[in-house]
């Protein structure tokens, strides 16, 4: 914008110039050039003057010539005495040479001048040309020569030479009194005119001519024009034929530019033509232009130099300005942008011009800043009276005055300011104006603070740091030890700050060598450039051989110079004991994992072995190598591998899992292992591992079976016993007691009680001792095989024996046996009664209920025995744990209904009771 | 009133202490006895006995059968159950089949005299042990009810008198001078008897049925 208006001044300023240059030099070319014009119509008028002046001359001469012609007529006679005659008539007329008369012939006859008689005269020479007489004067050609007898006709075709004499020839015809004509003949002096021309004729390089009107030069002052000769070109003779008088302007033959006037003579046909040099009549106005000129062009000149000097510390001028104004419209903006609030106030303190930073700082708005006194706006009243009296005897006193200081928002948040106030004076040295320049220094602070705590706690830290700690620099010289460096250099004896490491090792010889090996480290590590590990030896002053990992890391500024060299030493003897140790403890432990028989996986939840510990390799269905880093399911066969897997989830929900069994197929046989599994501890949260512990149960596995045989054996055999000894007691023992029973009613009924009281007493006694052991044997007898059993079938003897039951235990047994009287095999019979039995002693024994359901279901091929109590349950979790006390009782039954190829069920849950259901296939059933 | 009876039971002491028991009464002649279920049918036919004394188990033939078999070609003929057992099969079995009377072996003396009475008056007879099964068949399982002839012994009437009293055990043996596991088989006795099973049970028993007064 500027600079386009700088510009634009600039061509203005050009264009105007121009145009004052252009209209005074074309002014002064105009004005000059209408002089030229006004000097040459001068001229042109100066020639017709004298061309009036002559022409008048000559018409005045020639009417004198007519006259003296006709009055020497009178005088003359036409002979010889007419000469006297003749040249009396020519004693005051210089202007002529000779009179003659011509006779018919056109003959002299009579001269003034006798030489002349006898020429002849051409008569059409002469204008204007009439066939006769008439009674005017006419003009001849003229003729080179003093008189008419030397003279020479100057014709166009053969003008007269120059610098001759010439002479014009008039004739007159005279009308005689006889009506005849005579003519008489005058010669005309040239030289009078040439003479009379050239004293009138003042101006200079003028030429004066005499034409006749057929355009033949009669006689011209120039001396170089040759009479008889046409005019210049013919211009002149056309335009004398169509005007009397006039003027132009031509170029003659020998190049000169002339002004010619001519004027016509009123009665005679002759034309006095003017030509005027016109350069010579320019020579006035050539001096005249010249020093117009020269006089124009200086002013001007020195009127153009003024105006571009003047222009040039204008335009300096302007350009000063608008740098001034751009440098200030910048500063005013760099105050808008800057980041520091900045104020300025008049004297009074009240503010004239806020930038925006102070608006964010403060939270006022410009509106509400301005002509505000910061007093009043952001005091915060958290500075004492003193503090700002301080402040206002600094900037009154002309002083800079800077601190902080607590202020306050428009919120009323209070925050920590770090201010500059400074006094503006004005011209007179009074001050004028404070600027105050605020940064909000609330973070700046905090930070410092912040930093100042790190500061000590980094160094705090330092110190405590069991390791021992140097910070050295490029040099090597030590700057910052901490407390573990000081202890284990002794540093505390010597001035080591500042020291390198071969000033240390005089200081301290006995280090001498740690110092040595350090200083060949630090260069390795800068060298290297980043984070080495050493290991370096230091033989502390009690003789103790320490060994230390050393780090070492250097540091480099941003040019790649090396900065400083942050070593850490960490004492690592304990370490090493410790390693020793912990290698000692891993040998233990893996001798003790070799003398475990038993395999230990560790796996992962996904199944994956990771790793493997077997005293041997024979019992694995494959290499332990094998399992490594496999999933189990790849290894092993699938049914195996989901026994594990349940282990594994078993143990990952509950941390432990004990107790279950698997069987491989291997070459040697089936094995039977016992898995135990514990999540590792350490491992809790990711990645779960748990260690599996695989033992070879194939022998008690055998002998289980053995045992699972042998109590089957002994079912049958026990079966076998009861059903014997029952079979004894019901066909041999009862009926003895029942006989005893009979015999003793006879005794007692034959012998009357006078006989023997006492006896008949004792009688009754034994019939008790009878009943009751009749009794005994009855339930002993039910309890071993009930007869009712054979008799009336299973569901008859089952509530024959819960009657028995109920009445011994005080539980109420409700029996349900459908309608079905279906007899079974006598072995189903008998076991299922047995199991019935068992179960109902066993809820007598442990459920304390009140009531037992046992309900006998024949569905089709199978045979359903339940029964459930309402009694306190169990939880079936600690089925088959040899420590539960029903647990022998729940087994035998399981025994016995495997052994009849049934299925054995037991629920139950604490509190509510227990269902025991059997299922036994009743193939053989029969009616 | 000649009652002709006949003895079918397999265990020969029983069936002669039977005998000796009927003979005593001279209204009653056995005019047969046989171990052998086969025999019975036949001998009835030829003896023509008023009343048979059938055990149930029998060798050959078992007493229900033949029950049933007398029962359809003699209905005059009562046949007297008799058993070691009293279980609700064999007591219902033996009445369907046309028992007139039912009677445990224990109780064999004086409940089969008693027995033999009712049937002899066309009556029918069940023993107490007995009483019970059909009751319980009758009127469900379960219930524990005090059958109301129920016959106790003379010394277990002194038993019940003194357990009911107070005395315990070994002072009811030194009372009565008998054995302490007399006393005990005496107890164990009642109690079956009268279906009870604490000394409450006896007392309230003894209370009803006037043995001690109502103090």
């Amino acid at each position: 914008m500027r600079a386009k208006g700088s510009l634009s001044r600039r061509s203005t300023f050009l264009l105007v110039t121009l145009i004052v240059v252009v209209g005074t030099v074309g002014g002064t070319a105009y004005t000059l050039w209408r002089l030229r014009a006004e000097a040459i119509d001068r001229h042109f008028d100066v020639a017709s003057m004298y061309a009036r002046v002559f022409e008048d001359h000559l018409t005045q001469n020639l009417k004198v010539i007519d006259l003296i012609l006709v009055n020497s007529l009178v005088n003359a006679s036409g002979n010889a005495s007419d000469t006297v005659a003749l040249s009396s008539s020519l004693r005051h007329a210089p202007y002529l040479r000779s009179l003659a008369v011509l006779d018919a012939k056109n003959a002299i006859v009579a001269s003034s001048d006798p030489r002349n008689i006898g020429v002849r005269i051409v008569r059409s020479d002469f204008l204007p040309p009439t066939l006769e007489p008439r009674a005017i004067l006419r003009a001849g050609l003229p003729l080179a020569g003093r008189d008419f007898h030397d003279g020479r006709s100057a014709t166009p075709n053969n003008p007269a030479v120059t610098e001759t004499q010439g002479l014009i020839p008039m004739l007159r015809d005279v009308a005689l009194e006889n009506n005849s004509w005579t003519t008489l003949l005058a010669s005309v002096n040239t030289d009078y005119f040439l003479n009379y021309y050239g004293r009138s004729l003042t101006a200079k390089a003028g030429v004066v001519e005499l034409l006749r009107d057929d355009g033949v030069l009669l006689l011209s002052t120039d001396t170089r024009r040759q009479p008889g000769a046409r005019d210049h070109g013919g211009a002149l003779a056309n335009r004398m034929a169509t005007e009397e008088f006039g003027r132009f302007e031509q170029r003659l033959e020998d190049g000169r530019a002339v002004l010619t006037a001519w004027r016509a003579s009123r009665a005679f046909p002759f034309f006095v033509v003017l030509h005027m040099d016109k350069d010579s009549g320019l020579t006035d106005w050539r001096h005249e232009a010249l020093r117009t000129l020269v006089v124009v062009l200086g002013v001007l000149s020195a009127g153009v130099g003024l105006a571009i000097v003047y222009f040039m510390r204008t335009a300096e001028a302007a350009r000063q300005h608008h740098a001034n104004a751009e440098q200030l419209r910048l500063r005013g903006a760099a105050l808008e942008a800057a980041a520091n609030a900045i104020i300025i106030t008049d004297r009074k303190g009240r503010i004239e011009w806020a930038n925006p930073a102070f608006c964010t700082l403060s939270g006022y708005t410009m509106e509400e800043a301005l002509g505000q006194n910061p007093r009043d706006l952001i005091k915060s009243g958290r500075q004492t009276p003193a503090d700002f009296k301080n402040l206002w005897r600094t900037i009154l006193g002309g002083k800079v005055w800077r601190g902080e200081m607590i202020n306050r928002r428009k919120d009323n948040t209070h925050y920590l300011e770090d201010q500059t106030i400074t006094p503006v004076l004005d011209r007179e040295g009074m001050i004028s104006h404070f600027i105050a320049v605020k940064q909000d220094i609330s973070d700046r602070k905090q930070n410092e603070i912040d930093l100042a705590v790190s500061h000590r706690h980094l160094g705090a830290l330092i110190e405590a740091i069991p390791d021992a700690i140097f910070f050295k620099d490029p040099e090597s010289r030590w700057i910052i030890t901490n407390a573990a460096a000081k202890q284990l250099f002794r540093l505390h004896e010597i001035p080591w700050q500042g020291k390198t490491e071969m000033e240390l090792a005089e200081l301290h010889p006995e280090y001498q060598a740690a110092h040595e090996t350090c200083l060949i480290d630090d260069e390795i590590a800068w060298k290297m450039g980043k984070l080495t590990l050493f290991s370096e030896t230091v033989i502390a002053a009690d003789g103790k051989v320490n060994e230390f990992e050393v780090r070492k890391m250097p540091i480099f500024d941003d040019q790649g110079r090396r900065q400083a060299l942050v070593i850490l030493g960490r004492d690592i003897t304990e370490n090493r004991r410790a390693e020793t140790a912990l290698q000692q403890s891993e040998a233990r432990v893996q001798a003790i994992l070799d003398a475990i028989p038993d395999f230990l996986f560790e796996l992962g939840l996904d199944g994956r072995c990771h790793a493997y510990h077997s005293a041997s390799t024979e019992f694995l269905a494959a290499p332990p190598q094998a399992f490594l880093g496999k999933l189990l399911g790849d290894v092993l066969p699938a049914d195996t591998a989901a026994v594990v897997m349940a282990v594994l989830r078993e143990a990952s929900e509950g941390g432990n899992s004990v107790g279950r069994q698997l069987m491989l197929d291997l070459p040697q046989g089936g094995m039977w292992f016992e898995l135990s599994a514990a999540r590792k501890a350490e491992l809790a949260n990711e990645d779960p591992r748990f260690i599996v512990l695989a033992r070879d149960i194939t022998e008690r596995k055998r002998n289980e079976e053995r045992m699972k045989e042998l109590s089957r054996h002994l079912v049958v055999v026990q079966e076998s016993a009861r059903r014997k000894l029952s079979g004894e007691l019901h066909d041999r023992t009862s009926p003895n007691l029942a006989a005893i029973g009979v015999n003793l009613d006879i005794i007692a009924v034959t012998m009357t009680s006078e006989q023997s009281p006492m006896l008949s007493e004792r009688l009754a006694d034994i019939r008790a001792l009878i009943e009751d052991t009749a009794a005994s044997i009855r339930e002993i007898s039910s309890d071993l095989r009930p007869p009712v059993l054979d008799h009336g079938g299973l569901l008859a003897a089952l509530d024959s024996y819960t009657k028995q039951f109920q009445r011994r235990t005080g539980i109420v047994v409700r029996v349900d046996g459908g309608q079905s009287d279906t007899r079974l095999t006598p072995e189903l019979e008998s076991a299922l009664f047995r199991l019935a039995q068992e179960a109902l002693t066993n809820c007598a024994k442990h459920s304390h209920a009140k009531s037992i359901n046992l309900a006998l279901c024949l569905d089709g091929a199978s045979v359903i025995l339940t029964v459930s109590d309402n009694g306190i349950g169990f939880d079936p979790e600690l089925l088959g744990k040899a420590t539960h006390a029903g647990g022998l009782g729940i087994l035998t039954m399981r025994e016995m209904a495997e052994f009849l190829g049934g299925k054995f069920s037991i629920e139950s849950t604490p509190c509510k009771g227990t269902q025991v259901r059997i299922e036994i296939a009743s193939a053989e059933g029969q009616t | 009133m000649n009652m002709r009876i006949l003895l079918a039971d397999d265990h020969q002491m029983f069936r002669e202490a039977l005998l000796i028991l009927l003979e005593r009464n001279p209204d009653f002649k056995v005019v047969a006895e046989t171990g052998d279920g086969l025999e019975v049918i036949g001998l009835v036919r030829e003896t023509a006995p008023n009343i048979v004394c059938m055990d149930i188990d029998m060798p050959g033939l078992n007493g229900i059968e033949i029950t049933r078999q007398i029962a359809a070609a003699f209905p005059l003929i009562k046949v007297i159950a008799l058993s070691t057992f009293a279980d609700r099969g064999y007591v219902t079995d033996m009445l369907n089949a046309g028992a007139a009377a039912y009677v445990t072996k224990a109780a064999a003396g004086i409940e089969l005299l008693r027995a033999i009475d009712a049937v002899s008056r066309n009556r029918s007879y069940l023993c107490p042990d007995a009483t019970d099964a059909v009751r319980e068949a009758v009127t469900g399982a379960g219930e524990r009810k005090q059958s109301a002839g129920i016959k106790l012994g003379a010394r277990e009437v002194q038993v019940l008198q003194l357990v009911t009293v107070g005395f315990t055990s070994l002072q009811i043996a030194e009372q009565l001078g008998i054995a302490l596991s007399t006393v005990e088989v005496h107890r164990r006795n009642i109690m079956r008897k009268l279906n009870v099973d604490s000394v409450v049970g006896l007392t309230h028993y003894a209370i009803r049925t006037g043995l001690v007064s109502n103090m």
